[in-house]
This record gives structure tokens, C-alpha cells and sequence, in this order.
């Protein structure tokens, strides 16, 4: 793209040029008829001159100089009705004898020319003159007048330059201030320095800049809390490897390769969560939208759960609706239901019961899962989706990024997870409400 | 040598209860906080290795109280907090060591060994006693410059009595020294590691104070 220096100065310099033009033209116009009476008077006077030599060939000396190439101002003097004109001032004038009297044009030797014929004392008089010398001269001096504001012209291209640079010393400056900055200074632009006219650029840039600021720092925090929470699985895996390379024993060196392997899954299944967690950021933008029926994917998550609860004897109630469908992104749909029903059956105590249910709601659906477990405490019940937040009171092994994620998950759907207390099983209720008008 | 482990984290307790049963310690393992400061202030351990990120109540907090309690157990802590700042806090709380997550376990031991040596005003690792020496790190002992074999008990056992020469040590007190939680006990194992270490030292090495306990009689 062009720069904004470089189109106000083809800008400015070509209207410049334009009035020049302009102006030209109309003065042109001007004085071609100022030069036009000025030559029509040269011209009469030219041939009454010749009368004042009555019947006497005509004296050169009373006409102007025909050599003059400029003017070529040519006299022919007819004898009563000749043909042949007595006296010609040029030799290769060939001016008719059927002029009319007065002022006429005439189209000779390949030019056009302006005549004037008239009687004079018994003899025919024609003065001629080609009509260009007459554009020529009015177009000199049309030139000669405007000449000195030609000249005026690279200054005013100076000018435009020394303008224009002025007016965009606001933009420098704009631009040394943001060069000047490191990365990590997103402080907003001081836009009560600025012009009105790119004040709206800079509160832009600035509302950029502010944006960029809140999510590096949750970055920032979310991978520092990341590094932490990776500390303890890291520190077990390092304590694990170091007691299976001093056991003495079988027995020993199978008991601590069982922790081992203990440890690498819990620090798989951290490392997994953590990218499920960047992939579904809300900052994010949603893939692969579609219409996801919400009833196929508890179906499919029950499916892989179910075993869990079983093995702890929980008793699941499940009330599914034949369709749920919502709109968004199925993957995400799935770890969002998988974590929240994992959750309980991970929070509830052997012989503990389960509800689950899905019904279509109004605008979208409402899945519920409700436990017998210990459930949250209302103080906590906003904390609980802080990411890598552990309640105290847990025994359960977990990373705190189960409930985060989801929260995530469903924001970026236009959904909401509202936690409470189960009123038929006493535990934990997970309610998530889709709004399918809302989804992002 | 007996030594309260508070730790959280299951494997991390799985492992550190494990190396250091190994390395010959008795070892007590808690997993919150509450806990910690009541058994502290009702039993006698060697040394404590307290994790900060606990249940119910912060490691800071119950390090605090111990202190305030006018506890001198030896403190070793065990964190993530890995900041100066951090290092600093817990110091100023009490802490008699500070070691940060991913630690190795040798460094670890030899941390605990360190501040339960400048507890007991040690200056070396090695405990000396007439023609005896005790080293509890390479875990040898030798008599008359001799290596001496010992059970992973008699060599606890002879480390507890070495550390305090003279001083009368009750048969309880060893027991419990010896012993973790979970660990069976029998009614009279303390004389049985007592009559062992005798036959390999001499009868002259550890005293029979009557109805009291043993000590190292000081020459």
C-alpha cells in the first residue's frame, strides 16, 4: 500500500496541476480573442495602407517585412476585374480574386487563412495571414503569463511535503512510542495527546492492548500453576524410580515398579488434562460446530462409567430423554459430561446412589447429576472451578482441573453449570443448562 | 531413630515411608495437618519431615504452633513453594531445614540426618564411644577397627544409645523408636536386640539400669 505521505503529495500536487490547467485554458480563451481583434485590425490596416499608392505598384516598404516568419502577413493588389493579381507581396501567396469583400477565411496551400478584401480606389486589395500564427501567439503569451507560477510549483511541492509531514508527527510519534516498548508493556497509549483523528485508532489499540495484557497474564498464571501442579507427580515419579532401583527383593521391586506405574499414569493423566484445558480454552475459538445430540453423548459417556460405579456398588438411576440437541462442538461436549459424571461417581461412597438426567429444555437442555456424596459446601461452590483448586477435605486423587475444564467447556457453549445440593440423594447436584439461541 | 513423615500426597508418602524404613528409620506417616500437631506434641520422634500443601490445616500453621508450644523436634520441610521468599517463611516459622519438590531422596536423608546431628550437638556424622564408631550414613559400625555386622535394628537401636552416652534410655522409649505404627511389636524385642548387641560388643558396652532402661555407662 501506498503511503499516506506519498497519496497527499499526488494528491495536493496533481489539484494543483489541475487549476494550473484550468487557468491556462481560460486565459488562453481570453486572450485568443484579445489577439484575434488585435490581428483582424492588422490586417484591415494592412490592406487600406496599399490605397494610399493610388495605382502605383504596391511599396514593399508600407507593408511589413513579408520574411517575417511569424507574421506572413502577404498583400495581393488586383487590378479592376484581373484575375491575376498586378502586385503580390509574396510570390507563392496564390490569393484569389474571388475573395469577398471584408473579413473571410480561406483554406490555401494546406492552411487556413485569415483574408480581408476591399476596394480601394478602382483596385482590388486582399491582405492574407494563416490563421495559426494568430493560436501561436495567443498561446505564447498565454504560456509567458503563467510561466512564473509553473516555477511556483516545486515549492509548492516543498510545501506539501513540509504539510504533510506535520500533520502525521502525531502517527510518528504513535509509532516511536510502540517501537520504543518492550513486549511485555502493554500500558495503554496516552490518547490526550492525540488529534481527534486518530484518538478512535489509538482507544482501539489500546483495547487491544488491554485484552492482550488480561490473557497473557492468565497465561502467565496458568502456566506457573501448571509447572507447580506438575511438581508433585514429578516428585513421586523421581521417589518411585529411586526405591524400585534400591528394592532388594522381588517382592520389593514389584511393589515399587506397581507405584511407579501408579505415578506415570497420574502424571499422564495431569499432562492430558492440562492440554485438554489449553484446547478448550474459553479464549478460544470453537470447532467443528455442529448439532450434537446431547442424550448420544451421556449415552456414550455412561457407556465407558458405568463399569466404575458398578465395581463400587453405587445404584444409578438414569433418565434419559430420546434427543437432547444442542449446538456445538461434540468432543468438548463429551469431556464436559465425562468429567462431571466422573466426578461423582469418584466423590460418592461405596453403596452410594447416582442419579442422571437429561430432558430437553425449552431453549436447549438441562442435564442433571445428582450423588450421594459428601457434596460441597456452599462457601465453595464458586471456588471448586478454580483451575488445580483441591478442596481440603479430599481423599479422592485428582488434580483440581476436572470441574475447570468443564466450567470452560460449557461457557464456551453458552451454557452454565450451577452446583447445589442434591435434595433426593443428599449429596452433590451438578445442573447444566444449555441455552442452544446462546451458544458462541 | 523414629520420624514423623506428614505428606499429602499418597505416592509421595508411599515413597518416602518406604526409603526411609530402608535406611533404618522408624517412620510414623500422617497425611493432614490436624493430626501432625496433636501427635507431635504427644509422642517422641527423631525428626520430622512435614509437607507444607496439607489438608486442613497448612504445614506453615502447624510448624508455628509446634513451635509455640516450645517444640524442638527437628523440622525438616518438604514444598513446591520454591521462592526465596518462601524459603525464608518457612525458616523464620521454625523450620530447621527447607528442601523443595522434585527432591532426591539421598539428599533428603541426608538433610534429616544433618539436623537431628545439630540437635543432638553433634559435630560429626560419625558417633564414637570407646573402641566403638558409628557411621549412620554408610550405615557400618566398627569395634576395635573391626566392621561389625548388625541388623537393621541392633544398628538403630545402638545409634540411640550412642547419641547420648550416660543418659538412662527406658525400654519404651527404644520401643517406640524403633517401631512405626504399623509395625508388630513383641513384648520383650528391645532385650532381644539388647542381649544380641551385647554378645557381638561385650557385656561392658551397654548398661542394665534396673527397672529403668539402658545406657551407655560413661567412662
Amino acid at each position: 500500500m501506498r503511503s499516506i505521505r506519498a497519496r497527499l503529495l499526488i494528491g495536493l500536487l496533481a489539484s494543483v496541476l489541475a487549476v494550473q490547467i484550468v487557468m491556462y485554458l481560460m486565459i488562453y480563451a481570453r486572450i485568443e480573442d484579445e489577439i484575434d481583434d488585435l490581428f483582424d485590425a492588422e490586417l484591415e490596416r494592412s490592406a487600406l495602407s496599399a490605397n494610399s499608392v493610388p495605382s502605383q505598384p504596391f511599396i514593399r516598404t508600407r507593408v511589413r517585412r513579408v520574411e517575417d516568419p511569424q507574421e506572413e502577413l502577404v498583400v495581393s493588389v488586383f487590378n479592376a476585374s484581373d484575375l491575376v493579381p498586378a502586385y503580390q507581396t509574396h510570390p507563392l501567396a496564390g490569393i484569389p480574386r474571388s475573395t469577398p469583400t471584408g473579413f473571410s477565411k480561406l483554406w490555401l496551400n494546406g492552411r487556413a487563412w485569415k483574408l480581408f478584401a476591399s476596394q480601394v480606389r478602382g483596385q482590388f486589395v486582399v491582405a492574407a495571414q494563416p490563421a495559426d500564427v494568430r493560436n501561436e501567439a495567443a498561446r505564447r503569451i498565454t504560456l509567458r503569463s503563467l510561466l512564473p507560477s509553473a516555477g511556483a510549483l516545486p515549492l509548492a511541492a516543498l510545501m506539501i511535503w513540509m504539510a504533510v509531514a506535520y500533520g502525521l508527527r502525531p502517527l510518528v510519534r504513535i509509532t516511536q512510542d510502540l517501537r520504543k516498548r518492550s513486549h511485555r508493556d502493554l500500558l495503554p497509549l496516552d490518547v490526550s495527546r492525540l488529534p481527534p483523528d486518530i484518538a478512535p485508532l489509538a482507544e482501539a489499540l489500546n483495547d487491544l492492548m488491554g485484552r492482550l495484557a488480561g490473557i497473557i497474564s492468565t497465561q502467565r498464571t496458568f502456566i506457573a500453576d501448571a509447572a507447580h501442579e506438575l511438581l508433585t507427580p514429578l516428585t513421586a515419579l523421581r521417589l518411585q524410580a529411586q526405591m524400585l532401583a534400591r528394592s532388594k527383593s522381588p517382592s520389593r521391586e514389584r511393589e515399587a515398579m506397581a507405584e511407579l506405574q501408579g505415578g506415570v499414569h497420574r502424571t499422564l493423566q495431569l499432562a492430558r488434562q492440562l492440554l485438554t484445558l489449553a484446547r478448550h480454552d474459553a479464549d478460544g475459538e470453537l470447532a467443528d460446530q455442529t448439532e450434537v445430540d446431547l442424550a448420544a453423548v451421556v449415552q456414550r459417556v455412561l457407556s465407558i462409567h458405568l463399569p466404575l460405579a458398578t465395581e463400587k456398588a453405587l445404584q444409578t438411576e438414569i433418565g434419559l430423554q430420546q434427543s437432547a440437541m444442542v449446538h456445538g462442538n461434540e468432543e468438548a461436549l463429551t469431556i464436559l459430561v465425562s468429567n462431571l459424571i466422573d466426578n461423582s461417581i469418584k466423590y460418592t461412597e461405596r453403596d452410594g446412589r447416582l442419579l442422571i438426567k437429561l430432558r430437553a429444555a425449552p431453549a436447549g437442555a438441562e442435564l442433571n447429576i445428582e450423588d450421594s456424596g459428601p457434596g460441597i459446601p456452599l462457601e465453595e461452590r464458586e471456588r471448586v472451578f478454580d483451575r488445580f483448586y483441591r478442596r481440603r477435605e479430599t481423599t479422592v486423587t485428582g488434580n483440581g482441573l476436572g470441574l475447570a475444564i468443564a466450567k470452560e467447556i460449557a461457557v464456551r457453549h453458552g451454557a452454565s453449570i450451577v452446583l447445589g445440593s442434591s435434595e433426593a440423594l443428599g449429596g452433590l447436584s451438578a445442573r447444566v443448562l444449555f441455552h442452544t439461541a446462546k451458544a458462541a | 531413630m523414629k520420624i514423623l513423615l506428614v505428606e499429602d500426597d499418597r505416592m509421595i508418602g508411599w515413597g518416602l515411608r518406604r526409603g526411609l524404613l530402608d535406611e533404618g528409620f522408624a517412620v510414623d506417616w500422617l497425611d493432614d495437618g490436624d493430626a501432625a500437631a496433636v501427635v507431635c506434641s504427644e509422642q517422641s520422634y527423631d525428626a520430622a519431615i512435614l509437607d507444607l500443601g496439607l489438608p486442613n490445616r497448612d504445614g506453615l500453621k502447624v510448624l508455628a504452633e509446634l513451635r509455640h508450644q516450645g517444640n524442638t523436634l527437628p523440622i525438616v520441610v518438604l514444598t513446591a513453594r520454591e521462592t526465596v521468599a518462601d524459603r525464608i517463611k518457612g525458616l523464620n516459622a521454625g523450620a530447621d531445614d527447607y528442601i523443595c519438590k522434585p527432591f532426591d531422596f539421598d539428599e533428603l536423608v541426608a538433610r534429616l540426618r544433618a539436623v537431628m546431628r545439630r540437635r543432638a550437638g553433634l559435630a560429626s556424622a560419625v558417633l564414637e564411644y570407646r573402641d566403638l564408631s558409628l557411621n549412620p550414613t554408610t550405615r557400618r559400625v566398627a569395634f576395635r577397627g573391626q566392621p561389625v555386622g548388625l541388623s537393621a535394628k541392633e544398628f538403630s537401636l545402638l545409634e540411640i544409645l550412642l547419641q547420648r552416652p550416660g543418659v538412662v534410655i527406658t525400654r519404651n522409649q527404644l520401643r517406640d523408636k524403633l517401631y512405626g505404627w504399623d509395625e508388630e511389636v513383641g513384648s520383650n524385642t528391645v532385650e532381644v536386640f539388647i542381649h544380641s548387641l551385647r554378645r557381638k560388643l561385650g557385656h561392658d558396652y551397654i548398661e542394665n539400669v534396673r527397672s529403668v532402661g539402658y545406657r551407655l555407662p560413661v567412662p
